[in-house]
């Protein structure tokens, strides 16, 4: 029972509208409605299997490289168009809704070769445009100081926290509209936790970003949203500061208190 | 907290932490035992490799020492000093004599062309007939041989007349026979008959005709008739002169070994026995010179003009090789006279030798000589042709069914490729002899291939064939390999590509597979590794030619036959006397190869290590 009705969201550039998901004959998301609108941090939070990263990783259709995921019913839209509809490019999709993965992974290739594989597979060649989207995106991703004078060395020999934040650059170059990122503190130690914390907010505003976290202090820290899953089900959505101070069910407290597991 | 019983607590904690009692033997606790049998059985393949190390060793060392003594008895003895002359003269004279032969020919053909066409034609008819009417002649020689009685032979003979007539009749005839003429073939044909094998008057007289005209011609081209002889006999004085030389060097040589073999025979002293030789020195040397002004005179006796297109051509390449043969004598004069034959052989030049002769001739009864390069060659033409064929095959297969195929394709293109492993290499060699040499051949003789290097071809056993088939025996070793290394790239990389907005083929090929490089590397190596080392396939394939291969055809070069480093040995090791020069030749043509594959195994381990940091 959601507290928020889908009539109040201003301006929905999100909606998943009785979205059913299943692995083979597990089905794992049930009867998902949620709007996400558009510049606005959202949070998902919810106990381990719940079925956040689907859902995540059901809007940009990363999905679809797992051979048994299938939509059971339902949609999600993008501004109004049905993703799932086969009129949809995934790859084109896939420009406008960049990912980031709780693992950092960056390929084992230079870090500028990193910062503009994106564009390189759009088809991109020139020299001067790569080498600019190269340094917008990791200024943006404020890591340009830390990498510009080893752009040719190996992305993997970074630390953690600077993989991530280069995976994050690697995602925005592409200037998608919106960003989803699975868990992307899980693997870093605080310190790098807060530089990426520091940089989802001050990106705030130019993307739409959509967050999987653990820790329900980073859901207060940066989300404008935050929605309750648990067990495959929308439990709550609303703005993160009622969610967490006076939910509005009795499973959502119990989660952001600690008592449920 | 939950309430924890008082139970553990009250026990003293002290004698937990102690060894407990076991089972040991002299002090040796069962887990160290344990270890320590892994660790000798884990020694036994180090000991294994470094005994077969020591053993190829103890025999291929005394290569060197008696390489030396043989190679000092073969300049000693003189035998060295003939060779240095007649080699490069006799060399020279095949390169000369065969292009001017070459020329000859085109100029007869250009007069005796047409009775020559006539005469090949009807002996090609006479052929088809022949087997077109060959189940009648062989039924009547089976009457022939049962020694029937002469009146059932009647019937079988004239179905062969008239089997030969209606062949004759329908074949088609080639235009350079006239119409009287075809009518008398046709009537001739009908007598032939088993017994009657005699050849046709016909032929007779065109075979007749075409010496006629042959005389004739060659009477009319009498200056590059002459020529021509004039280059053959040109070396024959110096060949002359060395005739008693090689008698006399053969016999030194002959004291020298059966004194090695029993300290009862005289010593032989060198110097004297060569003084003959170096008496002769002057005489071969004026004949050398000699050679060379018959070269010059020959050059000069070339006629300006020629009939034919062709033997201008080939003319022109006489007029260019003369002079470069005349400098070339020079050259071999000055060598004769720097030769000097006390000065003893060294180990580094027997060493040289051996890698870097460009003979390997064994049971000579002149010289032995024991260099490496032909069969190295060999050796690594045919790996290359297999890898090039091999790496794209297996690469493409293990891409293919790491990325691309179903679970259900995988399910048999793994088993199938692994299977290729299971086959004995002496079956896949049967292969190549009965099936893939035949097809090669036949290929390359389409008229539409005949663009291609080296086509059409003659040797059905060949590198190529031999490089085919160890390419299908480097396949799963490679594929295995490259679809291990395929697989092992993290998954993360495909789904961060995609999620990128990369296709699934810009995600394999410009992530999955620069990251798999390393391991799809060493797997080629093991598989260059596994094709070195082969050798029933080349012995049977290969050819079996010692010789260095003619590079002058370009990539024509692979359809040559050629001798390996794997099947020399093979073929040898059986017939040599065990401690021979020969045998610890083919021990040291071993080490080689041990020494090739553990740089290839080595190198592959190097890369195989990089997979887990791969450079951009
Ligand atoms: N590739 C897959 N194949 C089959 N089942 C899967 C697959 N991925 C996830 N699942 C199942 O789907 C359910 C939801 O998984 P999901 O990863 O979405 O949970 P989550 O909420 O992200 O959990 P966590 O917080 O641990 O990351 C789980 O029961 C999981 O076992
Ligand atoms: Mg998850």
């Amino acid at each position: 029972m959601p507290t928020d009705s889908p009539s109040a969201t201003p301006h929905p550039i999100i909606s998943v509208e009785r979205f059913n998901y299943a692995y083979g004959d597990h089905q794992v998301l049930f009867d998902v409605d949620l709007p996400i609108r558009s510049e606005d941090v959202t949070a998902f939070i919810g106990p381990s299997g719940c079925g956040k990263s689907t859902l995540l990783r059901s809007i940009n259709r990363i999905n679809d490289l797992v051979d048994s995921a299938r939509v059971v019913s339902g949609t999600i839209k993008v501004d109004g168009v049905d993703l799932y509809s086969p009129e949809v490019d995934p790859i084109a999709l896939r420009r406008q809704i960049g990912m980031v993965f709780q693992k950092y992974n960056p390929f084992p290739r230079s870090i500028f070769e990193n910062a503009v594989y994106g564009l390189r597979v759009a088809g991109i060649t020139d020299k001067a445009e790569l080498m600019d989207a190269a340094e917008r995106s990791l200024k943006a991703a404020a890591l340009w100081e830390e990498v510009k004078d080893r752009l040719q060395e190996l992305a993997t020999g970074l630390s953690g926290g600077q993989q991530q934040r280069l995976c994050i650059a690697r995602a925005i170059a592409l200037q998608p509209r919106i960003l989803l990122m699975d868990e992307p503190c899980a693997a870093l130690d605080p310190i790098a936790t807060a530089k990426i914390e520091e940089l989802i907010l001050s990106l705030r505003g130019s993307y739409t970003f959509v967050i999987v976290t653990h820790n329900m202090e980073q859901a207060k820290r940066i989300a404008d949203r935050t929605t309750f899953f648990y067990k495959g089900k929308v439990i709550e959505t609303g703005d993160t500061l009622d969610l967490f101070t006076k939910p509005g069910n009795k499973l959502t407290e119990d989660y952001v208190t600690g008592r449920l597991v | 907290m939950s309430p924890v019983s008082q139970q553990p607590a009250s026990r003293p904690l002290g004698p937990l932490l102690l060894r407990k009692k076991g089972f040991s033997l002299f002090g040796i606790t069962r887990a160290s035992l344990v270890r320590r049998f892994f660790s000798a059985m884990a020694s036994v393949a180090i000991i294994v490799l470094v005994l077969i190390m020591v053993f190829l060793l103890r025999d291929g060392a005394g290569f060197l020492s008696t390489y030396r003594a043989s190679l000092d008895v073969y300049r000693k003895s003189g035998m060295e000093l003939c060779d240095l002359l007649e080699q490069p003269v006799r060399e020279m004279q095949d390169k000369s004599t065969s292009l001017l032969r070459r020329a000859l020919a085109h100029e007869l053909a250009t007069l005796t062309g047409e009775a020559k066409q006539r005469r090949d034609a009807v002996v090609v008819l006479i052929g088809k007939v022949q087997a077109m009417s060959a189940p009648e002649r062989a039924a009547l020689e089976v009457v022939l041989t049962a020694s029937a009685p002469p009146e059932t032979l009647a019937d079988p003979r004239d179905q062969l007349r008239q089997a030969t007539s209606r062949a004759a009749m329908s074949i088609p005839i080639p235009s350079v026979l006239s119409s009287r003429e075809v009518e008398q073939f046709r009537r001739e044909l009908a007598t032939l008959t088993p017994e009657n094998t005699e050849l046709l008057p016909m032929l007779t007289a065109l075979e007749a005709e075409f010496a006629r005209q042959d005389t004739a011609a060659r009477a009319q081209f009498a200056p590059l008739s002459a020529a021509v002889a004039a280059c053959e006999q040109a070396p024959a004085a110096l060949y002359e002169t060395l005739v008693p030389l090689h008698k006399h060097a053969r016999n030194t040589k002959e004291l020298a070994q059966k004194r090695l073999s029993s300290r009862d025979q005289p010593e032989v002293h060198f110097p004297d026995q060569l003084k003959p030789i170096l008496d002769a020195r002057e005489t071969l040397l004026t004949r050398l010179d000699d050679y060379g002004s018959r070269l010059k005179q020959a050059q000069a006796a070339l006629p300006a003009e020629t009939r034919s297109e062709e033997a201008a051509e080939l003319l022109a390449q006489v007029r260019e090789l003369l002079p470069e043969q005349a400098v070339q004598t020079a050259g071999i004069r000055e060598k004769v006279l720097e030769w000097d034959g006390m000065h003893t052989v060294s180990m580094f030049h027997a060493a040289l030798g051996f890698c870097f002769g460009p003979h390997w001739i064994t049971n000579s009864p002149w010289q032995d000589f024991y260099g490496v390069v032909p069969l190295l060659t060999g050796s690594v033409l045919i790996s290359v042709i297999a890898l090039l064929i091999a790496t794209p095959l297996s690469i493409a297969a293990a891409v293919y069914t790491s990325q691309f195929a179903s679970d259900r394709e995988k399910e048999y293109i793994k088993p199938v490729i692994e299977f290729i492993q299971a086959i004995p290499s002496i079956v896949l060699g049967f292969i190549g002899i009965a099936l893939l040499g035949d097809l090669i051949k036949s290929v390359s003789h389409w008229p539409l291939l005949a663009w291609l290097p080296g086509f059409p071809i003659e040797e059905r056993l060949n590198m190529f064939n031999a490089g085919c088939l160890l390419a299908l025996m480097a396949v799963p070793t490679m594929f295995s390999l490259a679809e291990d290394a395929l697989n092992s790239v993290p998954q993360s990389y495909a789904a961060a590509s995609e999620a990128l907005g990369a296709t699934k083929l810009q995600t394999v090929f410009r992530v999955i597979v620069p990251a798999a490089l390393s391991g799809i590397l060493a797997g080629i190596l093991l598989g260059l590794g596994r094709v070195i080392g082969e050798t029933m396939v080349v012995l049977l394939v290969a050819g079996n030619r010692i010789a260095i291969p003619d590079f002058g055809d370009g990539l024509g070069v692979v359809f040559q036959p050629a001798h390996t480093l794997t099947g020399i040995i093979a073929q040898e090791l059986g017939e040599v006397s065990r401690g021979s020069g020969h045998w610890q030749a083919l021990f040291m043509v071993g080490i080689l190869l041990f020494i090739i594959s553990l740089v290839v195994n080595w190198c592959a381990r190097a890369f195989a290590r990089r997979l887990e940091t791969p450079k951009s």
